[in-house]
């Protein structure tokens, strides 16, 4: 049996903020319930970076700023894991455009070990790779209820993206031997 | 900044202002080599002896002479796999064309010894690539033992098998073409543990009153060549009992990991050395040391204004027994941060988030236990810093964004306890091209990206952040663009939304062993797959 896809259709009026929408088709991996498996490798450098490429965020409001934050296993009540492990701006296109594209993200075996200490804390558990994306900036934590870092202005929109990710210390990646 | 520098920037400034006012449009960061082209969406738009880059009409003479690679990520949905093209030189005066490879479905079926199915994690790895981005592809088999992936065809790859039952060793095959198969093929048979060469031995720990020692149960064991994994994880019984088997083949510089893998465990990491392969290797009891006390360490982290420090990272690494013990928390609402750790000394390095203006701060030789209290931190104030973001051409490049990744010290290396650490900052210049922030002392790689439609190109450069420096300025390179089209292996089918990133090989470092590829720029195709990047001259 078919499954009806009952997509939500928002219409904005003239003037109302239009949220900002990741455009899922052209993101890779792609997210949702499939395991990304994340290779460690045993030595310093020997597994490549898994990437998570988001080229195509639309938003109407052509002259809107967005911010964007990547989370691992993202805890408001955990000191750590509400760090993001990276945060960012993107201005405006010149000329506007309505496409706008967030820098790759490089998950590496260095960028866990300085945001969540050592490998052998989380390397045996599926975790949460999430991505949020705003068209206001998001208030400084120092400033919000539990110090959280995803509260937004009452006009401001997002869009959140997440991946299941497995984390697995190999032999080495390297291709030459 | 020595003050000619500093009357040359507002020079600079005057000049390019009093432009902006004749004509806005002038100052966008236009390609010199843009300006006054027609408007183009296609080639064909264009006449014959031009490319439509960039929305623009170009000559056809402008292509890199340098060799280049390129790594092409195509969408998920095209069915294709990532791909890469190694040492390719664009001279052409057209479009040089990159085609890509099918991908081709590989399967198997793993078997113990005993011909029940083998649960396993499967990696293929190339045997070739730009160094640091082996484009490795992995699996895991079902309980049946079988498993499929689809891998790029023609392609030399190294597979990698690690069972999940630690009895086995893993296997490291040797290199196959991927070629497209029609069945499940012969079955690839584990050899039975006993079979294989066996190293074992025994945790324990020293018991602190008198000589006595205890089982160390629940902790992982693995063997390292050098930096090699060469066998699968074991894990010590209520016994301590460990029992850990090595695949065929001549390894050298063996070291058995000793780790704690349960969250609460604070045992150390841990190595021994100095022992070599033989059918059995009974390594007999390891002692992992003496339990120490756990005792309360409670750290403060203020400001400079004696504010609490809110969210900062503390960092601390100590020596226990034979390992090291290694922890990461935060600070919390009121700057503080409470955990209950082994009685030893500690190095501690506390890293306020990006955002704060407190500096990052180490410790050495902190026992918590000979403190009054716990530890409070004082922060300094982190080095700020400003300057302009020009083009090379000359005006100043508003809406640019600085991104300042901190690798190491000034000296080039971090202290052990934040070894491997990196953390970042970002910034954005306004519309007069300035920007500031304030920054970490260190080593950092800073990547300067151009605005949303900017036909600058993304520059990355490595700048030392001392006390004395507080202005900086930027410039971008000259751009130069290289013009491609990229095709589906069927000939016909267009792949748009396709990432292509460029890379040039270095000289590789002095030995000779490694080369380095530097990242030179990225763009996306467009609906009938040709792609301009953007590159540094």
């Amino acid at each position: 049996m078919a499954c009806l896809d009952t997509q939500s259709v928002s219409i904005y009026e003239p003037g109302e903020n239009s949220p900002p929408t990741i455009q899922v088709r052209s993101v890779s991996p792609q997210p949702g319930q499939n395991l990304v498996q994340v290779l460690l490798g045993s030595s310093e450098d020997a597994c490549p970076p898994t990437e998570f490429s988001i080229p195509e965020v639309s938003d109407l409001d052509l002259d809107d700023t967005l911010y964007y934050q990547w989370f691992l296993d993202y805890e408001v009540t955990d000191a750590l894991r509400k760090n993001p492990l990276k945060s960012g701006t993107i201005p405006p296109s010149t000329p506007l455009q309505r496409m706008r594209t967030i820098p790759t993200f490089s998950l590496d075996r260095d960028v866990l070990i300085s945001n969540l200490g050592p490998l052998n804390a989380f390397t045996d558990d599926t975790h949460i790779l999430e991505l949020y994306v705003a068209d206001r900036p998001y208030s400084d934590p120092r400033f919000t209820e539990d110090n959280d870092p995803l509260v937004l202005p009452e006009d401001g929109n997002e869009d959140h993206m997440y991946w299941l990710i497995e984390m697995l210390e190999v032999s080495d990646c390297g291709g030459e031997e | 900044m020595n003050p000619r520098h500093l009357l040359l920037k507002h020079l600079k400034r005057f000049v390019f202002g009093a432009f902006c006012l004749v004509s806005l449009t002038q100052c966008t960061q236009m390609l010199p080599i843009l300006v006054d082209r027609a408007p183009c969406a296609t080639d064909l738009e264009c006449t014959s002896s031009e490319l439509c880059v960039l929305g623009t009409c170009m000559p056809q003479d402008i292509q890199s002479t340098q060799t280049l690679s390129f790594e092409v990520k195509p969408p998920e949905d095209s069915g294709l796999l990532p791909q890469q093209f190694l040492d390719f030189a664009p001279q052409s005066q057209e479009r040089f064309e990159l085609i890509l490879k099918p991908s081709v479905e590989m399967k198997g079926l793993l078997q113990k010894h005993d011909e029940t199915g083998m649960l396993a994690l499967v990696i293929a790895t190339p045997t070739t690539g730009i160094p640091g981005r082996s484009q490795v592809i992995s699996t895991t088999t079902d309980d049946m033992g079988y498993f499929q992936f689809n891998l790029v065809e023609d392609i030399d790859y190294r597979w990698s098998i690690y069972p999940e039952n630690s009895a086995y060793a893993p296997l490291f095959l040797s290199e196959m073409k991927a070629v497209a198969q029609s069945d499940w093929g012969e079955p690839i048979v584990f050899p039975a543990p006993e079979t294989l060469r066996l190293i074992k031995g025994r945790l324990v720990a020293s018991d602190a009153n008198d000589s006595s020692t205890s089982s160390v149960a629940g902790m992982q064991v693995r063997v390292f060549s050098g930096e090699r994994l060469i066998s699968s994880a074991a894990r010590s019984n209520d016994n301590g009992d460990f029992e850990i088997h090595v695949p065929e083949g001549d390894f050298e510089n063996l070291k058995l990991e000793i780790l704690p893998v349960e969250e609460d465990s604070l045992w150390p990491i841990s190595f021994v050395e100095d022992f070599a392969l033989d059918d059995v290797v009974d390594l007999g009891d390891i002692n992992l040391g003496t339990w120490p006390d756990l005792i309360d360490a409670n750290i403060l982290v203020l400001t400079t204004e004696g504010e609490p420090e809110v969210g900062a990272k503390v960092y601390v690494s100590g020596t226990m027994g034979k390992g090291t013990f290694q922890q990461l928390l935060a600070t919390n609402e009121t700057g503080q941060m409470n955990a209950m750790w082994p009685d030893i000394i500690y190095d501690i390095a506390v890293v306020p988030a990006p955002t704060s203006t407190v500096a990052v701060k180490i410790l050495n030789g902190i026992r918590f236990s000979e403190l009054d209290g716990g530890l409070t931190v004082h922060l300094g104030a982190r080095q700020s810093i400003q300057g302009v973001v020009w083009s090379p051409s000359g005006p100043p490049v508003g809406g640019s964004t600085l991104e300042f990744t901190r690798k190491s010290g000034e000296n080039g290396t971090n202290p052990a306890v934040i070894e491997k650490t990196s953390w970042a900052f970002e910034t954005l210049s306004d519309t007069d091209g300035n920007y500031g922030l304030t920054l970490d002392p260190g080593t950092y790689s800073v990547t300067l990206v151009p605005p949303p439609g900017s036909t600058l190109p993304v520059y990355v450069q490595e700048i030392i952040v001392s006390d004395d420096l507080s202005l900086l300025d930027f410039v971008f390179p000259e751009p130069q663009v290289i013009s491609g089209s990229l095709s589906h292996p069927d000939g016909e089918t267009s792949l748009d939304l396709t990432t292509i990133q460029a890379f040039q090989a270095g000289n590789g470092d002095e030995s000779g062993t490694s080369q380095q590829f530097r990242w030179l720029g990225e763009t996306l195709t467009d609906a009938i797959g040709n792609f301009d990047i953007l590159i540094p001259q």
